[in-house]
């Protein structure tokens, strides 16, 4: 054997190799097996898929690129949640400071933005592409379910995102998008039976969005961790169920 | 395709795309984030290279300097020869043996250091035994025996260590006494590279030396924080950050003013940058911007929608100025100084407000007798447009066709009717006017000539002694005055002003009864009188007429800048232009005008020079015009510029800024009643002296250093009631009728511009020795200096007419500040040039120039006797008399010089002995 | 009276204008030998008729100053018509002969300036008497060189000043109003002031062309091109008019 192979094999057939990785790469079907169900971020993935449930025309990716622009927002996210402090005093200045000042920073926003979009856009057109393929009959009526709420989850990051940079723009979207809430019924202070429930501009459904009468340095905050936080983790949940149906159900699309 | 083949289709391509595309936009990225949006570094960069090429230049141009002097090449040689003699031949094995010998030297000293180091610790451990035997209340005589021991021992250590460091020492002084020919040429060599050594000393500053390679320092963000400057929408300080320098990297270094934008040194940086040290104040402050940009110049000069405050243009960066310095009437700010000038008395206060000019008094004169004064039919004119009888006025022109003005004249009549007949009745036209009489109207023609009439008013058609900007005069021009009034009115006028209006800004001259005859004479065959004006007046003063035109008086705002009678508490009808500068461009309306460029500055120039430029069929403006030159509306308009939101918090500004307050305030009055048209004061203004070209001594006398001169409580009570001080002088010191604030304003100005924080005089006579007072009263005599030759003193005057005579000493003591007499009677010249006191002195060398048998004959000592002397010629009663001096004065008596009048005559006296305003 | 003050005139014309050392200071001008110069001679004339001169009031010190009648020397006139006190120069000569020794004066006697004009070489000391036992002061008017204004009292028999620039300089004094001179700073030896006949002399001037410039206080100036032959005599002849 030569001095390489020598060495090699001592490498591969050392303690801290073997630890750490379980298997080896040659194409046998066995570690064809093992890439995909001893690997924490692909076991979910079968290791073996139906020749028709790659096939791209029925599903067009939708839903991948939906969860890759979810990635993709959390990634530039975390970047710009360095440098961005939601308070009125500061949201501004250093919504300004990131596109022009940081190292990177306009890249970061943009694409921020972009994923955004793009993760709104893709969600839609991943639920009509499972209404028109029927994707939703039984036995997936749930995952249906699951994915209406990760739309309106998704909706609810769009909002709660809008408000941050704390611009004209910003403020003025979401009181308006916000006003529904006070014609709630019993819920909002406008709303038919508001007097049943004591509704009223500092208490109702819309105080509870604002975190006060108005929108102002309360509800910035609140909308940050909304934004940043609880969204995000209520999305992971219900996407880990919406995925683990789909693993459990199997993939639409009829046999070719 | 089968199950295998699916499987053997390679992606490769796919990916390979896919890695190609991320590469490309990766690169992208880092290009576009890095490099594209940063322009600064490509500035700072061909900065830096200009910079380390000049000084490169620098040091090559030194070197060949160096190669060219002769004295540096022989020293060069010397050296080399000197070296080369250390090197070889007997020097240098002269030079081996003492080194080896310095050797062993050193080794013995080090020893002996040694052995001493060592005992001491010895010694120090004996001690301790000692101490602790003691404590122990042992027996300590052999411890103690020990001790002396080592004590002894020491001391011959001692010894040693001295010798051997001697002889060291000595070797060391054999080796520097053969090596000091070329030592001290050594240091002659580096005395003659020095500059060239601090040139490239200045070169390896800017670069970074990579082995053989020279790099010029990597680029950075260069920026200036001002803490606190600014406040942000919570009202909270905040900091301000400049980061201008990074891509004007010249900006602050002299030599580069040959080059171009962002490169170019500062223009004359040693008055902005100097004076306004960058690290303290930045560059927005003055330059305004968005000074925390970087990314490109558009952005950092602010020209970007939604930045509130872009860059001034050229000039209007003097806008800036007014911000932090109160008093803006300096060389570098002439545009502000002027549009601020223009802008308090051309009169937009007068249907403006802007915060800071609120209180000043009104611009037009009082119209509450107008009926007593003027022609109705004139009136009517001047109406309808004042540019046609008086080109230079200050008032606008409405553009009031034939009925507006005819009802506005009606008003104005009307309203002031009972006054006007109430002061008519107690001024009655005096006999002895007569336009017709050929001297009388000659007198006159030469009093106006000479009393100083011309410092304010123009006579002649074009004339003008004291303009405001380029065409508005201060006081009215004469040309023409008898188309507007009549001898009666006129006549009451000129002999007292105030009698008539109470708040006139011109002022009595004093003028006698037949004075003030001869000048209204004169005055009445200026322009074609007045006809009789009763028919005109009936018609105005029909009831309808009068209705309409009151409403258009309160429609127009004419008690903006007149007191109409009628009208005392009417406000402003104007815009309020306090923040006028920053008001957005979305505010500005443009009517239906599509021919002027949307900018602030366009919409402000063209509004001020056509003020109803923006007038639509629906939208009606009531904004008068103004007639002002370019140049004036320009200054304007950097005024209006600087009126901003915000301010400059204190600590930024001038540390005298209270004293600029002061005197703002005090030039406002100075300014307000044209003192600058006969006077100049602080190196400014003094129209009149144009007439005295050929004997300046002639002319109004230069107030500048006023408030080192003169006593602050003299100076108070003579602005309130002047005296004459300078018998050879025609013109006449006006009385003003100041009010008590006003008076104060001005005494503080000059206070205030010598920067004197208490301009309180006491003269102790008692502390000043008599032997000084004998010594002036003897230095003054004709033995020496002969003062009484041409000085009053008192009651006593010089021979010859008035014209030869010089102020009275004997008011001194209240007048002048005795500081101020040393200083002047040490050399007159240096304080007032061309003054008719020549210098009896000469301190600009040591010869002296004074008698010696005076005082040792010390210059400075005879200076401060002189002074001594002056102060005690008029001192209350209980101080040194005045001596008896017998002087060709007395002998031969003055001829009594003409006397104008009585009244001057007397005024004349009058100040001899009372010696006070 | 006049005789004494004609010599004086003539005195100061002769070691004035040409007394100067040039040891010292480096001038534009170059003064040296001059061998075969030539002389300029000439006239300064009035055109019209000369008007009476006036009477100067004497009004202080009489006892020292109104001794005799003083007129005015603003335009003085001789029977021939010719000039007096009018300063001819050449303008543009950078090289002739050298400044000759001597001191410039100007005296104060009987409260009048004597001679009426100086000429004095400029970087030179121009001394300045008093011989009337009062207060004097010279108080000169003059742009291109600094103003002047020194007391002379009585103790002070001698005082001393020096001029830079080349310039007519007014001279009054404050003290005697009346009293009215003229110094002329020179910047070669070249300047001379005509007598009671108006005429002049220029001497060892080098062959050569040049412009010569009559200056007279009420007149003004007038420049006429000159051509000097060597060792030969050039004759120049100014005429002023009244303005």
């Amino acid at each position: 054997m030569s001095k390489w192979e020598e060495t090699k094999r001592q490498i591969t057939e050392s303690q801290v190799w073997q630890s750490i990785f379980r298997h080896g790469y040659d194409d046998t079907p066995g570690n064809r097996v093992q890439m995909v169900s001893g690997n924490v971020w692909l076991h979910l993935h079968p290791s073996k898929v139906r020749r028709h449930a790659i096939r791209m025309r029925f599903t067009w990716c939708m839903g991948g690129i939906t969860f890759l622009m979810f990635l993709v927002t959390v990634v530039t996210g975390v970047y710009l949640m360095f440098y961005y402090r939601p308070t009125a005093e500061y949201a501004y200045a250093d919504m300004k400071y990131l596109e022009f000042d940081m190292p990177f920073g306009m890249f970061m926003r943009n694409m921020h933005r972009w994923a955004a979009h793009g993760m709104v856009i893709a969600v839609w057109l991943h639920m009509f592409r499972v209404f028109l393929t029927g994707s939703y009959k039984p036995p997936r009526e749930f995952n249906w379910v699951v994915g209406v709420i990760l739309l309106v989850l998704t909706m609810l990051l769009s909002f709660t995102g809008y408000l941050l940079p704390w611009d004209q723009l910003s403020i003025w979207a979401v009181t308006v998008g916000s006003n529904m809430a006070r014609a709630t019924p019993l819920l909002g202070y406008e709303g038919p039976f508001a007097d049943w429930t004591g509704a009223n501009p500092i208490y109702d459904a819309r105080a509870f969005l604002f975190g006060g009468g108005e929108i102002g340095p309360h509800t910035l905050l609140r909308f940050y961790i909304l934004h940043c936080i609880f969204i995000p983790l209520v999305a992971s949940l219900f996407m880990a169920v919406h995925f683990w149906r789909i693993r459990r159900d199997g993939f639409s699309g009829p046999p070719v | 395709m089968s199950k295998a083949d699916e499987e053997k289709k390679s992606y490769a391509s796919v990916f390979l795309l896919a890695v190609a595309l991320l590469l490309v936009t990766s690169v992208w990225i880092v290009w576009d984030d890095q490099i594209s949006r940063r322009p600064w570094k490509k500035y700072q960069y061909e900065f830096s290279q200009t910079q380390i090429e000049r000084a490169k230049a620098e040091v090559s141009a030194e070197e060949e300097r160096l190669g060219a002097d002769e004295e540096y090449q022989k020293v060069l040689a010397d050296l080399e020869a000197a070296r080369d003699k250390t090197t070889s031949g007997a020097t240098a094995s002269q030079l081996s043996e003492l080194a080896s010998k310095e050797n062993k030297a050193r080794v013995a000293f080090d020893d002996a250091e040694f052995n001493l180091r060592l005992v001491k610790s010895q010694i120090e451990e004996a001690w301790y035994e000692l101490e602790h035997a003691q404590l122990a209340h042992a027996d300590t005589t052999s411890q103690r025996a020990h001790l002396d021991e080592l004590n002894a021992k020491k001391a011959e250590v001692e010894e040693e260590v001295a010798e051997t460091l001697a002889r060291l020492n000595q070797i060391l002084s054999e080796q520097d006494e053969i090596r000091s020919v070329v030592d001290s040429l050594e240091k002659k060599k580096e005395e003659l590279e020095g500059a060239k050594s601090r040139l490239e000393q200045k070169v390896d500053g800017m670069v970074i030396q990579v082995g053989p390679f020279d790099f010029p320092k990597i680029p950075k963000i260069e920026q200036v924080v001002l803490n606190e400057f600014d406040r942000n929408a919570y009202n909270q300080p905040v900091a301000r950050v400049d980061r201008c320098t990074s891509c004007h990297a010249g900006i602050n270094k002299d030599g580069f003013e040959d080059l171009p934008n962002p490169y170019k040194t500062h223009p004359d940086r040693r008055l902005y940058l100097g004076k306004h040290a960058a690290e303290k104040v930045g560059c927005t402050p003055c330059h305004q911007g968005q000074g925390a940009a970087v990314n490109s110049a558009e952005q950092a000069h602010g020209h970007v929608k939604y930045w509130l405050d872009p860059m001034y243009e050229g000039d209007n960066v003097q806008a800036s100025c007014i911000g932090c310095h109160a008093d803006v009437r300096m060389d570098a700010a002439e545009k502000i100084a002027l549009g601020e000038k223009l802008f308090e008395q051309v009169g937009c206060i007068g249907c403006h407000l802007v915060e800071g000019y609120g209180d000043l008094p009104k611009i037009g004169p009082y119209l509450g007798r107008i009926s007593a004064k003027v022609d109705a039919d004139w009136l009517v004119d001047w109406v309808k447009n004042p540019h046609e009888y008086r080109p230079r006025t200050k008032m606008p022109n409405f553009y009031f066709d034939g009925d507006e003005a005819e009802a506005i004249a009606g008003y104005l009549l009307s309203a002031s009717a009972d006054e006007s007949e109430a002061w008519l009745g107690e001024h009655d036209l005096p006999s002895g006017i007569d336009s017709g009489n050929a001297a009388l109207v000659a007198e006159g023609e030469r009093l106006v000539d000479s009393l100083g009439c011309r410092g304010c008013h123009g006579l002649a058609p074009g004339e003008s002694p004291a303009l405001l900007g380029e065409g508005k005069d201060i006081a009215p021009n004469l040309s023409n005055i008898a188309e507007k009034t009549n001898a009666r009115w006129a006549y009451h006028w000129v002999k007292d002003p105030r009698g008539y209006s109470p708040v006139a800004r011109m002022p009595s001259l004093r003028l006698s009864d037949q004075e003030a005859k001869a000048i209204v004479s004169y005055l009445m065959t200026l322009g074609e009188a007045a006809t009789d004006d009763s028919a005109t007046r009936a018609r105005l003063l029909e009831a309808d007429n009068v209705v309409i035109g009151e409403a258009l008086v309160r429609k127009y705002g004419c008690a903006g800048c007149h007191n109409v009678p009628g009208m005392e508490s009417e406000s402003r009808i104007g815009v309020e232009l306090s923040v006028f500068g920053s008001k957005p461009l979305e505010e500005l309306f443009f009517g239906n005008r599509t021919d002027i460029p949307h900018t602030w500055e366009d919409w402000t120039f063209n509004k001020i020079n056509e003020p109803r430029i923006y007038e639509t069929e629906r939208i009606e403006q009531v904004m008068p015009h103004f007639a002002l030159a370019e140049s004036d509306i320009d200054a304007i308009l950097t005024f209006l510029a600087s009126r901003q939101e915000g301010y400059v918090p204190k600590e930024y500004r001038p540390s005298d800024y209270d004293n600029e307050v002061t005197l703002v305030e005090g030039r406002r009055v100075i300014e307000r009643y044209n003192c600058v048209g006969c006077h100049v004061v602080s190196g400014r203004g003094g129209a009149i002296l144009a007439h005295y070209e050929e004997n300046p001594t002639l002319g109004p006398p230069i107030l500048t250093g006023e408030g080192a001169k003169v006593q602050a409580n003299w100076l108070y009570g003579f602005l309130q009631r002047p005296v004459p001080l300078r018998p050879w002088l025609e013109v006449r010191m006006p009385t003003f009728g100041l009010s008590d604030e006003e008076t104060a304003a001005i005494v503080n100005y000059f206070a205030a511009e010598e920067k004197i924080d208490n301009p309180y005089v006491h003269v102790d006579l008692a502390s000043l020795s008599p032997e000084y007072v004998e010594a002036g009263e003897l230095l003054a005599s004709d033995d020496y200096f002969s003062c009484w030759t041409c000085h009053q003193q008192g009651d006593r005057k010089p021979e010859g007419p008035k014209e030869g005579w010089a102020p009275d000493l004997a008011m001194a003591y209240e007048r002048l500040n005795p500081n101020w007499i040393v200083d002047w009677i040490k050399d007159p010249q240096a304080l007032m040039p061309g003054s008719r006191m020549p210098s009896f002195y000469d301190f600009t060398d040591d010869s002296p120039d004074g008698p010696d048998d005076v005082l040792g004959g010390s210059d400075l000592e005879q200076v401060k006797a002189l002074r001594d002397y002056i102060l005690t010629l008029h001192a209350p009663t209980g101080a040194v008399a005045q001596p008896a001096v017998a002087t060709d004065a007395e002998e031969s008596a003055p001829e009594p010089a003409e006397m104008p009048s009585e009244e001057t005559a007397a005024a004349d006296s009058s100040a001899a002995s009372e010696a006070q305003g | 009276m006049l005789n004494r003050i004609d010599r004086l005139a003539r005195v100061a014309v002769v070691v004035a204008a040409a007394a100067l050392v040039s040891a010292t200071s480096s001038f534009a001008y170059e003064g040296g030998a001059v061998s075969g110069g030539g002389t300029i001679k000439g006239m300064v004339k009035l055109n019209g008729t000369a008007p009476e001169p006036e009477v100067l009031d004497v009004n202080k010190d009489k006892k020292v100053c109104a001794v005799t009648e003083k007129k005015s020397n603003e335009l003085v006139v001789g029977s021939n018509g010719g000039i007096r006190y009018a300063v001819v120069s050449l303008t543009n000569i950078s090289k002739g002969k050298a400044f000759p020794e001597g001191e410039s004066v100007l005296d104060q006697e009987g409260c009048e300036y004597l001679p009426y004009v100086t000429v004095v070489a400029q970087d030179h000391e121009l001394v300045i008497k008093n011989s009337d036992g009062i207060l004097h002061n010279i108080h000169t008017y003059s742009e291109k060189n600094k103003p002047v204004n020194r007391a002379q009292p009585k103790f002070k028999k001698k005082i001393k000043e020096t001029f830079s620039e080349p310039e007519m300089i007014k001279v009054t004094c404050d003290v005697h109003g009346w009293m009215r001179g003229w110094v002329a700073v020179a910047d070669h030896p070249y300047y001379a002031v005509t007598d009671e006949n108006g005429a002049f002399e220029l001497t060892d001037v080098p062959a050569g062309d040049y412009e010569i410039k009559v200056w007279q206080e009420k007149l003004g100036e007038s420049t006429q091109k000159v051509s000097v032959p060597g060792g030969g005599e050039a004759t120049v002849t100014f005429e002023l008019a009244q303005k």
